[in-house]
């Protein structure tokens, strides 16, 4: 009997050799995944090279949303192409359609009025507030926990709500306009928006009590997916995800457009790299968006909310590259205008973009299960990828 | 790893393109400056751009770490690769632009000094057609990977189709 097992015993050292420092094992394992996504943003395919659960390689497979936005906006003028943006990056489209409109505005030498530009920065903070909380139910998701995706959908509902009554969409809002805003604040605005800070600087608490402490949310997040300073510079990630790995740098300080500067907050930044500082980073942002919305609220001049702008837009010949911090990172528009109504050339920049290409970095050397954690936690959006 | 604090202070345009050039004529390198709407541009033929390229990321004055955006452009009678560069330790950014001529157009890649530019590489070259040497995965993106045309490029025209509504065929 004895003799029997010896002989059914699989000879371990055979299977597991590794033939050369830095060539994959004999027995790895090509697994396609999707398309789908392993969390919840949009359709995504990779191929990943696996020894056992230890990722060797990743391969993304991505464009299965390209819609050819950049051709697109070289056939129709300005003002037509501006819904558009709002479909690259559809859970912060005020943002997107801040960096256009800026952009837009920067090459004409336009400024809107003060108060168009109060009212856009709540609208974007509102947006970067709704973002962020589909960040953390997706977060809670993708770590095993479903209730963190009820509170913060729940929560991202009375956002949104704020936002329709400025603009009449809930995801894509087509709101700002070149010169200013689509339309005036309506009456009662102020004191809902005041009620909705009031109930989510509570609600904040909250989403901190229930998971940010969560000793299992916390072990498998701390240490894991490190991503170091100089690496997050070289891949040129933005955003949180570059703000966590030690560089405190925010386009809003940096380059303030729109009247940032006037109010008063604090950029937060994580030390380590890992997906529990990215969380940490977002979760703290929600607070300081918070705080903004506040200050403009309280401070919003009277005035005009639109510049005089003709109808069809003809900027002057020239170049620029315009960009703003969007929910997920730099989003930048390199526009070039021959002097007609249709813009010659149309670059979008995209945080996401970027990320994605560095995830074969960071997965390396990972496990197959912290693969949905580490993804979740640069926040793509596969239409910005794809455009 | 500690949090890095910069010094994000302002600085003109006229300081950093003077920096620049000084730093230009030292290695003995060709380029034109210019402003367009408070954003500096350097031209520079494709032959010195990778000594450019790595010169500003590895200058200890310059430190452009940083790539925002990879753009392509098709001016009809020749193409134009723009490299947007920022830096961190100065707070300053750049333009470079390079012209590439439209037949068998090809251009060094600078995957090798900057590794996030491989997908911006990638997505110039299947949408305009630009190859990019020695870049080591030149292969489709965003398009179906059978694809044999490079839709930004202006001879590239858009189609559009007159669909008429077919009555589905309908079981007896």
């Amino acid at each position: 009997m004895a003799d029997e097992i010896k002989n059914n015993e699989i000879e371990v050292d055979e299977i597991s050799e590794i033939s050369e420092p830095g060539e994959y094992p004999k027995d790895y394992m090509e697994i396609n995944f999707g398309p789908h996504h392993p969390s919840t943003h949009g359709v995504f395919r990779f191929i990943a090279k696996l020894d056992g659960e230890k990722i060797l390689e990743v391969e993304p497979v991505v464009g299965y949303l390209h819609r050819g936005i950049e051709k697109m906006a070289e056939s129709r003028t300005y003002v037509q192409f501006k819904p558009l943006v709002d479909r690259l990056d559809y859970t912060g489209a005020m943002n997107n359609e801040f960096g256009y409109c800026l952009a837009i505005e920067k090459l004409m030498g336009l400024e809107s009025p003060p108060k168009a530009q109060s009212i856009r920065v709540i609208c974007a903070e509102l947006n970067r507030i709704c973002a962020h909380e589909v960040f953390f139910g997706a977060m809670g998701l993708e770590a095993g926990a479903f209730t963190p995706f009820l509170f913060g959908f729940k929560d991202r509902e009375m956002a949104m709500h704020l936002m329709e009554m400025l603009a009449g969409g809930r995801l894509t809002f087509n709101y700002f306009t070149i010169g200013g805003v689509r339309q005036d604040v309506p009456a009662g605005f102020f004191k809902e928006a005041k009620d909705y800070l009031k109930q989510f600087k509570k609600n904040l608490a909250e989403y901190h009590e229930l998971f940010s402490g969560n000793e299992i949310f916390i072990k498998r997040t701390k240490d894991i997916g490190i991503i170091s300073r100089e690496d997050a510079i070289e891949w040129s990630m933005s955003g949180p995800t570059l703000r966590a790995s030690g560089v405190r740098f925010d386009i809003r300080k940096v380059e303030p457009y729109s009247g940032y500067d006037k109010y008063d907050w604090e950029v937060p930044a994580g030390s380590n790299g890992d997906i529990y500082d990215r969380y940490w980073v977002r979760m703290n942002e929600l607070a300081q968006s918070a705080r903004i919305i506040e200050q403009a609220l309280d401070s919003l001049p009277d005035g005009d909310y639109q510049a005089k702008v003709s109808r069809n837009i003809k900027p002057p010949a020239g170049e620029v590259y315009f960009r703003v911090e969007g929910t997920k990172g730099e989003v930048g528009f390199y526009v070039i205008s021959d002097g007609t109504d249709k813009p010659y050339r149309m670059k979008i920049r995209t945080p996401s973009f970027n990320h994605l290409n560095a995830l074969n970095y960071v997965l390396k050397n990972n496990y197959i299960a912290d693969f949905p954690l580490i993804l979740g936690s640069f926040d793509t959006v596969m239409g910005s990828v794809d455009r | 790893m500690e949090i890095r604090e910069y010094n994000f202070k302002k600085i003109d345009n006229d300081k950093v393109i003077s920096l620049l050039q000084g730093k230009l004529n030292l290695n003995g390198i060709e380029g034109n400056f210019s402003l367009n709407h408070d954003q500096g541009y350097l031209e520079i033929s494709k032959a010195v751009l990778k000594n450019v390229i790595k010169l500003f990321k590895n200058d200890k004055d310059l430190r452009f770490d940083y790539i925002k955006c990879i753009t392509g452009v098709d001016y009809k009678d020749y193409l134009e690769v723009i490299y947007s560069l920022y830096s961190f330790g100065n707070n300053c950014s750049v333009n470079i632009k390079v012209k590439i001529e439209p037949v068998n157009p090809e251009v060094e890649s600078i995957t090798d000094i900057f590794r996030s530019a491989d997908w911006f590489e990638r997505e110039i070259w299947e949408f305009f057609g630009i190859n990019f040497k020695g870049h080591p995965n030149l292969k489709t993106l965003l398009l179906p990977g059978d694809v044999d045309y490079h839709p930004l490029l202006k001879s590239f025209e858009i189609k559009w189709e007159e669909r008429e509504y077919k009555r589905p065929e309908v079981f007896d």
